[in-house]
């Protein structure tokens, strides 16, 4: 009996440091992809890298301003935003707070499926549909982001909710309170879900290049065609050389830039709404 | 009365959210020892498959002889169809071909990343001192709008218009008012520089409404959108076009965008394929490649995938 305890316990300790090994992979492998970005910038100039806050993407007449690039970023995400609040927040209000068990269940079934879609199937499926404008890639985003939006909120929702809608009812609230009152209690973690949501919307390469044109656009339109960070490093990278290439690596660190500021931001207001309920 | 209206409610309405909860929390792990349990068979299953895939690599390396082909998208089929074929034959080669661009089929040549490389348009001559060049076949490039559109042909000159957005409206081509969506290619594929010169201008200075990338997309582009033009090569027309794709070619100048337009060199937009290595001796599998390519076999595979071949050398 002593034995097998000892053998347990230099188990357990093996274990444990394997599993501290493969837990320190993960963050040592982001700070090597971003010691190896910023390696392949250092091939820019000072001039090099203030040129790159120019208003012309044109690679192939050196010009390498990365501003058209943020905005088609940025307003393809933001674009994307009410469809995701519009439809998202209800279908995450009826499967957190009013679905029963069965229905529940096979709406999670239905959004993990959805989650699960390649994008290349959603990029395609918008281009056959819609189009190519700024509007289909906000929708493509919208398609991308939503199932694992609501899954999230619905997850939030149901472990806030009960406690609501048992103290609404028993005021004899009727459901438009309820759902007031559901929201505004998790305001903060709902909106920090989006954001987590939009971060990796800003991160989506596949579906972006069959539907967003790949033009770099300084105004956007919402018919007209718009250039991200992400698409213009899938197009690229293959042929560009030199200092093009440097440039491209310079894209890939702002991409991660922008992705971990609003996943951060996102789970600070995420940890917000729960220690303001407990 | 009311009272027990109110706790009916209550108790429909949150009943099976508590019992979501009393699930969850009897699924939890309940000790430490099981958590390093699953842990444990997780290391262990993955330690095992490691071994697994680097015994298997090392038979890879030892028995198996490859050959690496990057560069254009244009001749692929060409070079997959050749690739199985002498796979086949020869049990121990593996051929890759990996599409990504003329212009990265020449780098990766120079820079030693492959064995050959495919190239979809003329060599520039800074590239033809890097470079040893092979040419393999002859592709037109053609210019395609949806099915659906009545234009049947075009003049150098109206090309040149609408490209330069001279002319943006389909209106005065075929009477449909109706803006053109104008697809270009994205630096660094042959296609975009075979087409730029033969219009006389620089890639840069047309100012498309769609960028794509390879030339499946830009059929998937003209093909979802009714008011599109773009250009592609002839043989990937051809198959989109046997699948049923709704695109089609237009003629130029009058003459018809066939594959035997390209072989009697009436088709204005033609140019060579070519294999590309960094020294005129070459690694044995490609000299194979090069030889078979050239072949009577090979002349049929490159005919199947409707391109025009040369004429066998010997």
């Amino acid at each position: 009996m002593y034995r097998l305890n000892r053998l347990t316990k230099a188990l357990t300790r093996i274990l444990e440091l394997a599993s501290m090994f493969f837990g320190t992979m993960v963050p040592l492998s982001v700070i090597a992809l971003v010691t190896y970005l910023l390696w392949r910038s250092t091939a820019l100039s000072l001039q090099d890298l203030s040129g790159l806050l120019g208003l012309v993407w044109t690679p192939t007449e050196a010009k390498y301003g990365l501003v058209p690039l943020v905005v088609g970023t940025v307003s393809s995400g933001f674009a994307a935003v009410p469809l995701v609040l519009g439809l998202g927040l209800p279908a995450a209000l009826y499967m957190g707070v009013f679905a029963d068990r069965g229905k529940r269940s096979v709406l999670r079934m239905v959004m993990g499926t959805l989650a699960g879609l390649p994008s290349v199937v959603i990029g395609l499926f918008v281009l056959g549909s819609l189009g190519i404008s700024l509007l289909s890639a906000a929708l493509a985003i919208f398609m991308l982001v939503t199932p694992q939006y609501v899954l999230s909120v619905s997850g939030l929702l149901q472990q806030t909710a009960p406690t609501v809608v048992l103290a609404a009812r028993a005021l004899g609230l009727g459901d438009l309170a309820v759902i007031r009152l559901v929201i505004s209690e998790t305001l903060s973690g709902v909106l920090g879900t989006l954001l987590v949501a939009l971060g990796r919307g800003f991160g989506e390469a596949v579906a972006l290049t069959f539907v967003a044109g790949n033009v770099a656009t300084l105004i956007p339109e919402w018919l007209g065609p718009i250039r991200t960070l992400t698409t213009t490093i899938a197009l690229e990278l293959d042929f560009a050389a030199d200092k093009h290439y440097a440039v491209l690596h310079v894209v890939a660190l702002l991409v991660m830039v922008l992705i971990a500021t609003t996943i951060a931001l996102g789970r600070w207001l995420i940890s917000r709404s729960k220690s303001h309920d407990s | 009365m009311n009272d027990i209206n109110v706790d009916h409610t209550e108790n429909h309405i949150s009943s099976p959210v508590i019992e979501c909860v009393q699930l969850a929390n009897a699924r939890k792990w309940t000790s430490v020892t099981q958590i390093y349990q699953f842990i444990g068979k997780f290391c262990l299953f993955h330690s095992a498959l490691a071994l697994v895939l680097n015994l298997s690599a090392c038979g890879d390396s030892s028995q198996r002889e490859q050959l690496v082909i990057t560069g254009a998208s244009t001749p692929v089929p060409i070079l997959m169809h050749a690739a199985d074929v002498m796979e086949s034959r020869n049990p121990n080669l593996r051929v890759h071909v990996q599409p990504g661009g003329s212009s990265k089929g020449i780098r990766d040549t120079i820079e030693g990343h492959n064995d050959l490389g495919a190239v979809a348009r003329e060599l520039s001559p800074a590239e033809r001192e890097q470079v040893h060049s092979i040419p393999i076949a002859r592709d037109g490039v053609v210019i395609v709008t949806h099915a659906s559109n009545s234009l049947t042909s075009l003049t150098k000159n109206e090309l040149f218009a609408i490209y330069m957005g001279e002319i943006d409206n389909w209106r005065t081509l075929t009477g449909a008012d109706r803006a053109i969506t104008l697809v270009h290619k994205a630096a660094g594929h042959g296609t975009r520089a075979v087409f730029s010169q033969y219009l006389g201008v620089k890639g840069s200075q047309i100012k498309p409404h769609v960028v794509a990338g390879n030339n499946t997309q830009v059929i998937k582009t003209i093909a979802a959108s009714a008011n599109s033009v773009g250009y592609v090569s002839l043989a990937d027309v051809i198959a989109a076009v046997e699948i049923g794709t709704p695109i089609k070619a237009i003629e130029l100048e009058g003459v018809a965008p066939t594959l035997a337009n390209v072989a009697n060199g009436s088709w204005p937009i033609a140019r060579t394929l070519y294999l590309v290595s960094k020294q005129a001796t070459i690694q044995s599998w490609a000299e194979a490649m090069v030889e078979f390519l050239r072949s009577e076999e090979g002349s049929r595979i490159i005919e199947g995938a409707n391109y025009v071949p040369l004429k066998p050398t010997h």
